[in-house]
Formats: structure tokens, sequence, C-alpha cells
């Protein structure tokens, strides 16, 4: 009788206390279960990244998009439906509550890209600062990457450009997305064109920074107020942050 | 072995020959080189002659480093060519103005680094080029142009491009096998 009674709750044990045991433990040389504490933000060298205040964006404001555009010379073309959108605001509504949210919405910098597992030539890429970016030597255009995006941050350039910035190739065939500015980070600005324009013009809503640094404005907004990753259910730890949604 | 064949075996290759030896005569006259547009600065990044043979290797060996590392050097950008010797006002529509141009068309070279790189000096080059009259003033501009780069969030370490002359390549005998029919 008592080892009847016992054994469910043997059973239990195993299943709650044990199971967490292993969780911990090492499964193969070099993969875990879970992660250890900590582990985030271990790596060497920066990780670039930003932290978008919702409660601060203001919906109509457009100074990140526009500073965006004007760095990198994208220019509409008069066709909606083709034109490269490196920053999209997205508004959005509650119906139960009435409550509306503005963020922008750009390429979110995964440390586990889907863009660069699916890319066929290897154009997509993550530099070991975190940026993802298109080498356009090496983009054929099949746009792959902008299927597997969960995002939609990628823009295909439909038509032959013209008077393009120094600092930002762009050419027909090949995709593109936001940079996080990397001219800028490869220069030592430690800022962006839509952070910068959103403390001047916008709501200073926008921060960049190192998310590897302990002691960066970001690191540390992050650590204290906590932050939501747009569909961390696909576990990419995007390096865009967002706080209010 | 068919008698044919050892006459072609002998014939073909001394027709070669000749073919070869009339052809080099003709060359004997040198092509006049194009007028290339005047630059910017007074000192190129590499000597004149490394850069004619070699720029394209220069940059294509660099081109990885920069983008995919963010290890940019700014002796050899690519930017940095443009701003120093493609001046604001040549178009490439008129190759005899434009820097690049003017040597590619020459020499029937077509690449397609501009249909994504812009083919004119950035706005601070441009200046620069406004300002290209009082020549004192623009080694000052030049300096301060350049020590914008330095402030590079990774130092640049790349292992240095070794430039190795090509070997004077002689013309290489005519030699068919044996037995070789045409």
């Amino acid at each position: 009788m008592s080892t009847d009674s016992n054994a469910p709750l043997s059973r239990r044990q195993f299943i709650s206390g044990a199971a967490a045991a292993v969780a911990g433990l090492t499964i193969a040389p070099g993969v875990f279960l879970l992660k250890p504490a900590g582990a985030a933000g271990s790596t060497e060298g920066p990780r670039w990244g930003l932290l978008i205040d919702t409660d601060r964006c203001n919906k109509g404001c457009t100074a990140c998009v526009d500073a965006c555009h004007e760095e990198h010379g994208v220019h509409s073309l008069g066709r909606p439906e083709t034109d490269a959108q490196w920053i999209r605001k997205v508004e959005l509504h509650d119906p139960d509550t009435g409550h509306n949210h503005s963020l922008p919405v750009m390429c979110q910098h995964c440390e586990n890209p889907p863009c660069v597992d699916v890319c066929p030539t290897k154009a997509s890429f993550i530099r070991p600062d975190g940026v993802v970016l298109v080498d356009k030597h090496t983009c054929i255009g099949c746009r792959y990457c902008m299927m597997a995006c969960p995002y939609k941050a990628r823009s295909f350039i439909h038509e032959a450009l013209t008077n393009q910035k120094p600092h930002s190739p762009r050419g027909k065939g090949t995709v593109e997305s936001c940079t996080l500015c990397v001219h800028r980070i490869d220069r030592g600005d430690h800022t962006t064109a839509c952070v910068e324009a959103c403390n001047t013009d916008g709501h200073g809503a926008m921060v960049f920074g190192d998310l590897n640094d302990p002691d960066s404005t970001i690191a540390q907004r992050l650590r204290e107020q906590g932050s939501t990753a747009i569909r961390a259910d696909l576990r990419l730890n995007p390096a865009v942050r967002y706080q209010g949604i | 072995m068919h008698p044919r064949s050892t006459l072609f075996g002998i014939a073909l290759p001394a027709v070669l020959a000749a073919g070869l030896a009339l052809t080099l005569g003709g060359c004997s006259s040198q092509a006049e080189a194009p007028p290339m547009p005047q630059a910017l600065g007074e000192q190129c990044v590499e000597p004149t002659d490394v850069m004619r043979r070699n720029h394209m290797a220069i940059l294509f060996h660099e081109r990885d480093e920069a983008k995919r590392y963010g290890r940019r050097n700014p002796d050899h950008s690519f930017v940095g060519c443009i701003d120093c010797h493609v001046s604001p006002s040549a178009s490439r529509d008129q190759p005899e103005t434009h820097f690049c141009m003017a040597c590619h068309q020459f020499n029937a070279v077509k690449m397609d680094c501009f249909q994504c790189h812009t083919d004119t000096p950035s706005d601070e080059a441009a200046a620069l080029w406004e300002a290209h009259g009082d020549a004192a003033a623009l080694d000052a501009t030049i300096d301060r142009h350049l020590a914008g780069f330095t402030g590079a969030a990774q130092p640049f370490s790349v292992t240095p491009f070794s430039v190795t002359p090509l070997p004077a390549t002689p013309v290489p005998a005519l030699s068919l096998p044996e037995n070789s029919t045409p």
C-alpha cells in the first residue's frame, strides 16, 4: 500500500525535482539544456543594440525614419509597393482598452538571424559586433532573407539608382536593410542617425549602445527596467529591444 | 605515323611562330596613354606604378575585411580614392573628366563598382575641391579630413597587402606534343 502511494510521488519527484536538476547539466560537450545564468552579454567585444521606449514614441512623429532615409540616401521612387523602407512606424491599437502604441521597427539585428541561415551565398551575415548586414558584392537578389525575416525588415532594390551616399552603397538587384549606421560605428560615433534625430527632433525614445558593456546606459536600463523583444518566442535574441509593449 | 600528321606536326608550329612574330612586330609602337584628370592631393597612398597595376587587388583584398569585420584601412578606402581623384564636376558620361573612367575606357575595362558606390566625392571632399585654389588651406583641410577617419572603434589590423611585382612574362615557347594532330 505504502509502495503504491509512494510510486506516483517518486515519479512526480522525478519529473519536477530531477528534471530541474538535469536542466542545468551539460547534455553534450558545449550543449546546455538551459543557458547558464549570466551568459547573456558575456561574449567578448561590443554588441550594439537599440532600446526603444514606446511610451515616449509619439504617433505621427517620423523623425527617426526621415533621418535614416536622409542618412542613407533612401528616397521614394514614387512606387510605394517597391520603395525601400529601412524603418517603418508601426501603429498598434488595443480594441479592448483603446490604448494606442506607435513604434519604429527596423532590422532587429538578431543574435541568431534567420536571414543569415537561409542566404545561399553567405551575403547575409552578422558581424562580430552583432550588426546584421548584406554584403552586396555577393548578394544575388534571391530574396530568401526577406522571406525568412519575421520582422519584414528588408527591402529589395528594383530599379537602378544614382547619387548614393558615399558611406552607404546601394544598388539594383540587391537586398538591403538597417545597417545600424555601421559607418558611424566604425568611425567611433556612439550613435545612429535615428537615435540622434529622436533625441533632437523627436521625443527621446531611443537609446543606442553596447549591450555587452554593463556600464553603458542601454545595458543599465535593460537591467533595471527590463524590456521586450518582438516575437521573443522565436528566440532570435534581437539587439533591438522595446519597453512599454 | 601517318605522313600527313607528321607534316602538320612540323608545319603548324612554324606557322604559329611566324604569326606571333608578325603580331609582336606590329606592336612596336606604343599607344599613347589617355590624359588623366589631376587629383586633389599631391601624393597617392601608394606609388603610382603600384596603384596602376594593383589598385584593383588592393580594393578587393581589403573589401571583405572592411565589410565583414569593420576593419577599415583609411589609406585604402574606396571613398578615399573617389574623394581625391574625382572632381565634383566629373561625369562618367564624359570619361575624359572622370579619373576611373578615363583609364577604364582606354583599357576596355568594364567594372560595376558604380552600380552601387557613388561616383562623386563626399560633401566634405567636394568642399575641398571647391577650395582647391589655396594650397596651404588645402593641406590643412586634407589633414582635418583624414583625421576624421582615425577615431575608428576597431583599429585596423589587416595582414598588410604585399605588393609583389609581376614577373616579366617571357613569350612562351610554342611546343606541341609530337603526335598532336590539328
